[in-house]
């Protein structure tokens, strides 16, 4: 799976972060600066959940093509 | 003027949904049941009451207005007067900084905020202050059997925090504290609101002496760590923080810490004790507290609306807005659509996603959001576990007056079985 975190978009909620560790980091101002990054099946489900708790929707998926 | 937007709206145009609502719920009312009347007949609609304004309450509405802030400006300007934007009408006020400021002004003072209150300045350095300051104010009640639940605790706890925090002495900070619960807490007029009227002129002074401090310290080669110490020696665009700025952002800092997180508690406690069963489910599983702890913000929210300006034409859920109109936002009742959440009304206490907006969304979102986290998890979880068996009188409770702003329970008198204090006598006198 292919993740796209959208800079412009995050607002630092660190909600990703919080929800999977695992898949997220933050910059030191609490932003998710990341851009778009493949992930493995083993981290597809946490992946999904920083995905969804992202209040701001900045975060987005496609299947690795 | 532009003759155009003065003239009165007709009753049965429908892109202009007339409402009598007004977003100051009167004392003593339900302003869930009113908000949730509103979103469910005339979710976008135009209220009559000073001088006219929009009003937007539905999930997705509330949504694009926060995050559209080319749009939607909350900025001081002609309509706004020398009253605070996001206040409608303006709250005669001073300036909080960056709340009232648009790009590209606002974001060198994002900036300073953003890195004042990170993530993991929060986990490494805030977080043992909050805990700290739990225990502390919980052992000045443990042992007497009763207290109020926010003047005891969830209101001077962040007030220790926050004050702390931001470097004001800790004589001043049951003052400021009472002061900004007082305000928002109390009827408008009666002796409690105008005690901390004056309160707040005071501290508006306080922040004068202590920035002036901050400089002087600076000046000596001796820059204090605080916020106030931090905030006088910061840059903005390459050129010194002026004390007039940097007293607009304790101004925002006093306002967003003081008496915010700490309205939650009260609900949260409150609902509590009416769930004794999720009391149990928190105290038993601890990881719950991680979605818990958003769903109880959503739920009760602290903050019900935000007001902003249109500064160009535009449209929001099929209502033409035109530049110049007022508009306020109810991150509350975003936060209670049921069009959004199922089972709305409820605590449900795994609830995921949950993607309410109860800290905002955009560019001005709380910047305390993380530091609020924290300051909740830890108070209610130290109440549920060190007087487990606290009794609320429903009869005793009492909302906040006239609620534009502040939503909560203004006192929360309770009784319980005493408990032991957790912190040596030596450790209480440190502290303060």
């Amino acid at each position: 799976m292919r993740i796209d975190v959208n800079g412009e978009v995050c607002m630092g909620h660190a909600m990703c972060m919080s929800v999977a560790p695992e898949v997220y980091e933050l910059d030191e101002f609490g932003y998710n600066r990341m851009g778009a990054f493949a992930v493995g099946d083993d981290r597809r489900d946490a992946a999904t959940r920083g995905l969804l708790a992202c209040p701001e929707q900045a975060i987005t998926a496609e299947p690795e093509a | 003027m532009d003759q155009t937007n003065t003239a009165a709206p007709r009753r049965d145009d429908p892109a202009r949904p007339l409402t009598e609502f007004d977003h100051h719920i009167p004392d003593g009312a339900d302003p869930e049941a009113a908000w949730g009347g509103l979103r469910r007949e005339t979710p976008v609609a135009w209220s009559s009451h000073h001088g006219g304004y929009w009003i937007v309450t539905r999930h997705q509405d509330v949504s694009q207005v926060l995050k559209d802030h080319r749009t939607f400006s909350s900025a001081r300007n002609e309509h706004t007067g020398d009253g605070m934007s996001v206040s409608h009408p303006p709250k005669p006020l001073k300036l909080g900084v960056p709340e009232e400021l648009d790009p590209p002004e606002f974001l060198p003072y994002k900036r300073i905020l953003a890195g004042l209150l990170a993530p993991h300045i929060v986990a490494d350095e805030l977080g043992a202050r909050v805990r700290h300051w739990v225990d502390w104010h919980l052992d000045e009640i443990v042992e007497r059997g009763e207290c109020d639940l926010v003047y005891d605790l969830a209101s001077p706890v962040s007030g220790a925090i926050a004050l702390e925090w931001i470097g004001f002495p800790p004589e001043d900070w049951r003052r400021i504290s009472k002061a900004f619960h007082d305000v928002v807490g109390s009827p408008h007029g009666s002796e409690p609101w105008q005690a901390a009227l004056r309160d707040i002129e005071w501290l508006d002074g306080r922040i004068t002496e202590e920035i002036a401090l901050c400089r002087r310290e600076l000046a000596a080669g001796r820059p204090r760590r605080d916020v106030m110490g931090q905030l006088v020696s910061a840059d903005i665009d390459g050129a010194p923080m002026t004390d007039e700025m940097a007293e607009a952002m304790v101004r925002l800092l006093v306002g967003g810490g003081v008496d915010t997180t700490s309205a939650t508690i009260a609900s949260a406690l409150v609902h509590l004790y009416r769930h004794p069963d999720q009391r149990q489910a928190l105290r038993d599983d601890p990881p719950l507290w991680g979605t818990a702890v958003e769903e109880f913000i959503r739920r009760y929210p602290p903050i019900l609306a935000h007001a902003r300006t249109v500064v160009a034409d535009t449209e929001v859920g099929g209502c033409p807005m035109r530049a110049g109109e007022r508009i306020v936002a109810s991150e509350a009742s975003a936060c209670w659509d049921e069009e959004q959440f199922d089972r709305a009304d409820e605590v449900v206490l795994d609830r995921f996603p949950n993607r309410h907006v109860a800290f905002g969304l955009g560019i001005h979102r709380c910047p305390g959001m993380h530091l609020a986290r924290v300051l909740f998890r830890e108070t209610v979880a130290a109440v549920i576990e060190r007087i487990p068996d606290y009794r609320v009188d429903d009869r005793t409770l009492r909302r906040y007056a006239t609620q534009s702003t502040v939503s909560g329970w203004v006192s929360v008198p309770v009784t319980f079985t005493p408990g032991r204090r957790l912190l040596g006598d030596r450790q209480t006198r440190s502290a303060t």
